[in-house]
């Protein structure tokens, strides 16, 4: 919430505060991660328990999770109590219910993944290259669209050294029940990861678990040397503050820039004289209107507003606002490219812009990377 | 030699064959056509056969400047033979790649026998992993890196082999060893760091004093002999044009020349508040750290997640260095590797991995696969070992059911692996390291360039004077006499040069359509109209090889 970072359309759509909504899915991340850790305290040193579950809450990708997106919270939080029943129960049926929860999920949330179904199809390679030649390789494009690149990471690199120490003798002592844990976690991230279609540090969310178990272990070993479990401390603690400052000062490159985007918008709408005029804001990067309820509640149902995307190649309408993207002033372009006299070319028209904003990564392909605000008055 | 041993050694060689037959079919149209750096490994090649000397007039050059990378001219030396025989095309360039990954699958087989010491089953877990996407890939496109990994496994074999399995070395496989390494240098850059790195790690074993807690043997040093032996072997590399420029593509890429100042450049400042909260030391280890952690994580080897590696020679559709079940495996793997560490056998993998990496992670990308090939039957092997685990089960009926799954699913994915490199792969990498129109062109421009003055090309492909050099077979001589005017620099070479007919420039169609007796090769995106408001003005549109886009197009100006 300090961070200032814009609500999720999934925040918006719930109709809550968004602060709300962050403190719900903080609670149930909270006490699932709680309730999980506490169950493993029969077999795992309870300073590693400690220190894994503060890494857990200062996990770049969970504290993204419970800022973005209350369901896979909740999911998740759920996930971590099922997980400690079995812990708990060691009933394999805990278990079965854990995998069929994370395949449900995954195809509610995301359809399914287009990639792991092709491997699985293997047999049919003949119509595979055909599809392929038709250019509808839908894993490359996935990869290629810039939000599928948004990333988080999952540790600050600190914890790389107590990750390997506590791989190493975690392998290398004779603790059947903590290894076979530890893989049964391994399998679950797997099967996350490769059922998930999301952004890449969703797929990888379920790795967080056996990674965090295996640096608390790890950091249990390093506690003899007291110099070097103070560089370490050190360091993490340095690691997250570098994260934070960092996320605060560079938004736009860790973050989805949609919520950017429409928070530009309606906080814009809100310094203006819009009077009898009309609005109409772009469409092209989700539901406009859920968005505008937020910030400027129910005057968005009236006539005033107009939620789609427009083409003012053929001319425009005087006295009205227009709220988008450079492609929609002058038309769209296949690669993307404009000219670089563009403002002259939408002055010409007889626009004037009044407020324009530079959006990173591209999230409306074809229609440019800056939102504008036009007027003909 | 007992029965069974002339049969094993028989259906290695059958398997053997059908490698090279998978790896030598099609080559002429798939990958479609070649790249800049085939064609200039190509005609350098072809040069140094017809005068002696590569396209700049160096005799018997040990690093070709090329496009001032100073590639190593080794490739270029061994493809001699196959021009001398087949003409300069697209196959014989490729063949030393053939070649050498098809040879390289011998090592392979030589590891996984002496780890598992059963050759049968041995023989069945190599012959899928002879099929490894990356390796059926670079076997069909001429890299150096590929012949590099070649001498590297024999290299690595020679090595290991007596430490795997008596524990100690001998100076015949070492001197043998040494060799192999050597030339693997010749042969590619990552080869000069890597080679020496995995001598030095082999030779003092650096994690038995750690884990055991001995004391060090200094003895042991006088080991890396052979290390200081490798190293005047490699000397003449850099003797040839000075050590600068030979590492020049090392300078263009490095993570210290391109992430600098290390802090996210729009959030670095020189002050105290960065140096405190935002430390360049900090995301330079982090960024070191992020660059090592990339070549364990089974996620890379299975799928192409950065851009770099898509639209380049380095990319295999829907894989990327191993096969899918091949990845999976490799986090068991891994587990298995850590588990069995006391093991000297599974610490030389592991030092294998970390000296491979090596030249790779302290370069910009992520990921590399092309600078870390000499890291892949390391990590293959590292996959096979849940396999090998498997083998030496007791329950044996467990075991065959596991081992026939394996045997299905391993299979199945090599039948698509095939038809994936050798089919679907050349349509998906067509325009980006295959350009198109060159290839197409070139019989034109040859049968034009007799009535013409002048041919002015005008390309966005890098270096497209290569692509004439090679396809018209144009003699040598033409092009090393204008060898002192072309600049060095860090650039990549000069992409605008004029040689015999040939001049390489922008074309400014408004301008130069006054031009007469000249032929035009230009980008298609002049309008037919234009061309034909221009009188005796004709043109010829080429089209991509594989899909039919307009690729380039050639006017004639009468």
């Amino acid at each position: 919430m300090a961070l200032g970072y814009p609500p999720s359309a999934v925040q918006v759509g719930l109709g809550i505060d968004v602060n709300i909504v962050r403190i719900i899915s903080w609670l149930i991340l909270g006490l699932g991660i709680n309730y999980f850790f506490n169950s493993l305290a029969v077999d795992w040193n309870k300073f590693g328990l400690r220190v894994a579950m503060l890494l857990v809450v200062i996990s770049p990708s969970l504290m993204a999770l419970w800022l973005i997106d209350p369901w896979i919270s909740m999911y998740l939080g759920l996930l971590l109590v099922g997980l400690a029943l079995y812990f708990k129960s060691r009933n394999n049926l805990a278990l079965i219910v854990i995998a069929a929860t994370i395949f449900i999920f995954n195809f509610w949330q995301y359809g399914n993944n287009s990639s792991i179904f092709r491997v699985f199809n293997l047999e049919k390679t003949s119509t595979e290259v055909i599809s392929h030649f038709l250019g509808e390789d839908s894993l490359s494009e996935k990869i290629d669209f810039p939000l599928f690149l948004k990333s988080f990471v999952i540790f600050f690199w600190p914890a790389v050294m107590p990750f390997l120490i506590g791989l190493w003798f975690l392998a290398d002592r004779k603790e059947k029940r903590k290894q076979n844990f530890i893989l049964i976690l391994i399998g679950l991230a797997l099967l996350n990861y490769f059922f998930n279609n999301g952004p890449i540090y969703l797929r990888q969310i379920l790795a967080v678990l056996p990674l965090v178990l295996i640096i608390g272990e790890g950091l249990t070993v390093i506690k003899k040397w007291k110099w070097l479990m103070g560089l370490m401390i050190f360091l993490l603690i340095y690691g997250f503050q570098a994260g934070i400052y960092d996320w605060k000062n560079q938004m736009e490159y860790w973050f989805d820039n949609r919520p950017l985007a429409y928070e530009y918008i309606y906080k814009t709408i809100r310094t203006l004289d819009i009077g009898d005029r009309t609005v109409e804001v772009t469409g092209l990067i989700g539901d406009s209107k859920i968005y505008c309820r937020y910030y400027l509640g129910k005057i968005c149902d009236s006539k005033t507003f107009k939620f789609a995307s427009f083409d003012l190649r053929e001319g425009h309408q005087t006295n009205k606002y227009y709220i988008g993207f450079m492609g929609e002033f002058l038309g769209s372009d296949f690669n993307n490219n404009f000219p670089q006299n563009w403002r002259q070319k939408i002055n010409d028209k007889g626009l004037k812009i009044v407020s324009e904003m530079k959006v990173k990564n591209t999230i409306a392909y074809r229609y440019g990377d800056y939102l504008l605000v036009a007027i003909d008055e | 030699m007992n029965k069974n041993n002339i049969l094993f050694k028989g259906v290695v060689v059958l398997v053997l064959g059908l490698n090279l037959i998978i790896r030598v079919w099609g080559l002429e149209v798939s990958p479609t056509s070649i790249n800049w750096d085939e064609a200039s490994i190509g005609y350098n090649a072809y040069s140094i056969l017809t005068t002696g000397k590569d396209e700049y007039g160096t005799y018997l050059p040990l690093s070709l400047r090329s496009f001032n990378d100073y590639k190593p001219a080794l490739y270029a030396y061994l493809s001699i033979t196959f021009i001398k025989l087949m003409g300069l095309s697209q196959t014989s360039v490729r063949m030393v790649s053939v070649v050498a990954g098809t040879l390289s699958l011998i090592p392979l087989l030589l590891f996984i026998n002496i780890i598992l010491k059963k050759k049968w089953w041995s023989f069945l877990i190599w012959m899928f992993y002879c099929l490894d996407p990356l390796r059926l890939h670079f076997s069909r496109v001429s890299l150096e890196t590929n012949l590099s990994l070649s001498f590297f496994s024999f290299g690595a074999w020679y090595l290991l082999k007596d430490k795997l399995a008596n524990g100690y070395t001998t100076s015949k496989n070492m001197i043998l060893a040494t060799i192999l390494l050597a030339l693997s240098a010749y042969s590619y850059h990552s080869a000069r760091l890597a080679a020496p790195l995995l001598m030095i790690f082999v030779l003092i074993d650096p994690f038995k004093y750690l884990l055991n807690k001995n004391k060090f043997e200094w003895k042991g040093l006088l080991n890396l002999k052979y290390v200081l032996l490798f190293l005047i072997f490699i000397l003449p590399i850099f003797n040839d044009f000075g050590s600068q420029k030979i590492l020049t593509r090392f300078t263009q890429e490095n993570i210290f020349n391109k992430f600098y100042p290390f802090t996210p450049r729009n959030m670095f400042r020189f002050d105290l508040n960065t140096f405190l909260r935002v430390n360049p030391l900090y995301y330079l280890t982090g960024i070191i750290a992020g660059h090592t952690a990339a070549y364990f994580s089974p996620a890379n080897y299975s799928v192409n997640f950065y851009h770099w590696i898509k639209n380049s020679v380095m990319y295999v559709p829907e894989f990327n260095m191993l096969g899918f079940w091949n990845s999976i495996l490799l986090v068991p793997g891994i587990y298995i590797l850590l588990k069995n560490f006391r093991n000297t056998k599974y610490r030389l993998v592991f030092y294998w991995v970390v000296a491979a990496l090596t030249p790779s992670a302290v370069t910009w990308n992520w990921f590399h696969t092309l600078r870390s090939a000499n890291l892949i039957p390391a990590i293959e092997i590292i996959s096979i070992l849940p396999i090998i685990y498997l083998i030496k089960l007791n329950y044996s009926k467990k075991r065959l059911t596991v081992m026939l799954g394996l045997l299905v699913l391993f299979g199945w994915q090599s039948i698509f692996v095939i038809n994936n490199e050798l089919v679907y792969a050349n349509y998906e990498n067509q325009g980006e390291y295959q350009p198109g129109g060159f290839k197409e062109g070139s019989p034109i421009i040859s049968s034009l360039i007799d009535k013409y003055q002048k041919i002015i090309v005008d390309t966005p492909h890098a270096q497209g004077y290569i692509f004439f050099l090679f396809y018209q077979k144009m003699d040598p001589k033409i092009i090393q006499s204008i060898a002192k005017n072309r600049t060095y620099g860090m650039d990549n070479g000069n992409s605008e040069i004029k040689f015999g007919k040939y001049e390489f420039r922008k074309i400014d169609w408004p301008k130069d359509r006054d031009l007469s007796n000249t032929i035009l090769w230009m980008p298609a995106t002049t309008p037919q109209e234009a061309i034909d408001n221009r009188p005796g003005a004709k043109a010829i549109f080429l089209k991509g090889p594989t899909i039919k886009y307009n690729s380039a197009m050639i006017v004639t100006l009468n």
